[in-house]
């Protein structure tokens, strides 16, 4: 016999489940099959040493009292009360209350699980992604026509994101300055502020900067006051804007 | 007799690609005229001049100006002035500036076409009788744009923005931005607009239409018993309708005052 064929008879060997003489013949000449019995052995005795805890004489009763204590605090709570109401309902309300409760469960996770949507108004998105700068402007002035202060914010910084047109861009940053956005809106609106940037959009930046101070903006303008050709109306304005931004 | 004539005709155009090619101006007859909508002109330093005409064509012309010389004619024109026609654009763009030279373009367009004109370092810019888009991205010097009936989109950095529109007044948005320089806008009196008018600095509004819900004087009338618009160190700014409102109309400038004059 070989050691891989008393290995998968060990177990029962040891457990006295199997007289096998081959096999008691090979553990007999086999160290390693010895070592593995010993080791049978020993995890045998600790199962033993560990499982002869036996509870003491006062767990019962601790157990049984503290269970007519949740039992009492239970029975006086006003949503243990409340709770009770199914248990007088007849089976039809019960399925019915049920079905509502699905209903409304399935309704709240699809919501969860959707897309965020805006009341966005399809003309207005259509006019800003028109590729005539003429329409995007107008698409820029029908944004005031949305309800939603988010939706037209969104709709400009999606703009600005990508416009070329210098005078759409002024228009766009003209209507989000009158905005009341929040500090990560106005900091993605504030990173168009850069020293390639055109000056006339660098001076609405400024305008818009001023509204928002922030160390992040404190520190836009120092890279933009580092820039070596800047125009020296912007340098002006942007110097006069850090002194007060820093005082 | 025929073969005379095919000869004939082919030494005339031979000649006459010749002395076009060789000349400082060109005509650029458009493989399909209605298909070709835009025109693109592009220089470094110099002049643009662009007139609408009757015509299907595209007239160019260039002048050279080198550094401390006198202007001439742009000759070879090809040597100044890069042609080309791609989908529905025609692009003009001048060279490279070799030293301190500017070469000036004038341009004669059908008037339907939309004008994209771009100066990038300084010269000044003239159009005149457009019927389309006019769109105008400038740095140093003047726009002025005159008998307009389309729309205009202009930007100009340190320059002022001249412009005058037909009465047939396109019912589109317009934009004239610029940091420093006035602004000076002249509408036929049936002019319906929202505008937008914003000074920073050194400047006044001052109109000739009615600006509704504002408060009178502007700010930049004349003084009691004066007759010069004062100029304002503070920003102004003014939302208004113009005649019942209309498309939106963008004035603004950083340095520089702001008129708004009726036909």
């Amino acid at each position: 016999m070989m050691c891989s064929d008393a290995e998968s008879h060990l177990l029962a060997y040891h457990d006295g489940a199997l007289a096998d003489e081959v096999l008691r013949a090979h553990i007999d000449t086999c160290p390693a099959c010895q070592q593995a019995l010993t080791a049978l052995d020993d995890t045998q005795h600790l199962l033993q040493r560990s499982l002869t805890v036996s509870p003491s004489p006062e767990l019962r009763t601790a157990f049984y009292t503290m269970l007519a204590a949740e039992k009492a605090k239970l029975a006086r709570s006003p949503k243990h009360r409340w709770l009770g109401w199914w248990q007088r309902l007849s089976v039809a309300q019960l399925a019915t209350a049920l079905a509502i409760m699905f209903g409304l469960g399935f309704a709240v996770s699809a919501w969860l699980l959707s897309e965020p949507t805006l009341p966005m108004d399809r003309n207005v998105v259509a006019l800003l992604e028109q590729s005539s700068p003429v329409d995007r402007l107008a698409g820029v002035y029908a944004t005031l026509s949305l309800e939603s202060n988010e939706a037209r914010t969104v709709a400009l910084v999606d703009l600005l994101a990508g416009e070329p047109n210098v005078n759409v861009q002024v228009a766009a940053l003209d209507v989000l300055r009158r905005e009341d956005l929040t500090p990560e809106v106005a900091e993605a609106v504030s990173g168009h502020l850069t020293p390639s940037a055109d000056p006339v959009v660098q001076a609405a930046l400024l305008r818009f900067v001023a509204q928002h101070p922030s160390s992040e903006n404190t520190a836009r303008l120092r890279v933009l006051l580092a820039a070596s050709e800047l125009e020296p109306l912007i340098r002006q304005e942007a110097e006069r804007l850090l002194n007060t931004l820093t005082i | 007799m025929k073969r005379l004539l095919l000869s004939l005709i082919l030494m005339w155009g031979t000649a006459w690609h010749v002395t076009h090619a060789q000349s400082h101006q060109t005509t650029v007859r458009l493989a399909d005229p209605k298909a070709v909508t835009e025109l693109a002109v592009d220089v470094a330093w110099g002049n643009l001049t662009v007139e609408a005409y009757a015509g299907e064509a595209v007239l160019v012309e260039a002048f050279y100006t080198p550094q401390g010389g006198e202007t001439m004619p742009a000759e070879p024109l090809r040597d100044f002035v890069r042609i080309e026609e791609t989908n529905q654009r025609l692009s003009l763009r001048g060279r490279t500036p070799q030293g301190f030279e500017s070469i000036d373009v004038v341009v004669q367009v059908p008037e339907h076409m939309t004008l994209h004109l771009r100066i990038r370092r300084g010269g000044e810019i003239q159009v005149t009788g457009m019927n389309a888009l006019v769109e105008v991205d400038h740095r140093n010097g003047s726009v002025v744009l005159e008998a307009l009936g389309g729309p205009a989109l202009v930007k100009a950095v340190n320059g002022s923005i001249t412009a005058s529109f037909s009465s047939a007044l396109p019912e589109k948005p317009m934009s004239f931005v610029t940091l420093n320089g006035g602004i000076d806008l002249t509408f036929p009196e049936h002019l319906q607009a929202d505008v937008w008018l914003r000074t920073t600095r050194n400047g006044h509004i001052v109109s000739d239409f009615d600006l509704i819900g504002v408060d009178y004087p502007y700010a930049g009338e004349p003084a009691e018993g004066g007759s010069k618009p004062r100029y304002s160190a503070y920003p102004i700014a003014i939302q208004a309708p113009i005649n019942g409102g209309g498309p939106l109309l963008v004035a603004s400038t950083e340095n520089g005052p702001i008129r708004l004059r009726q036909r």
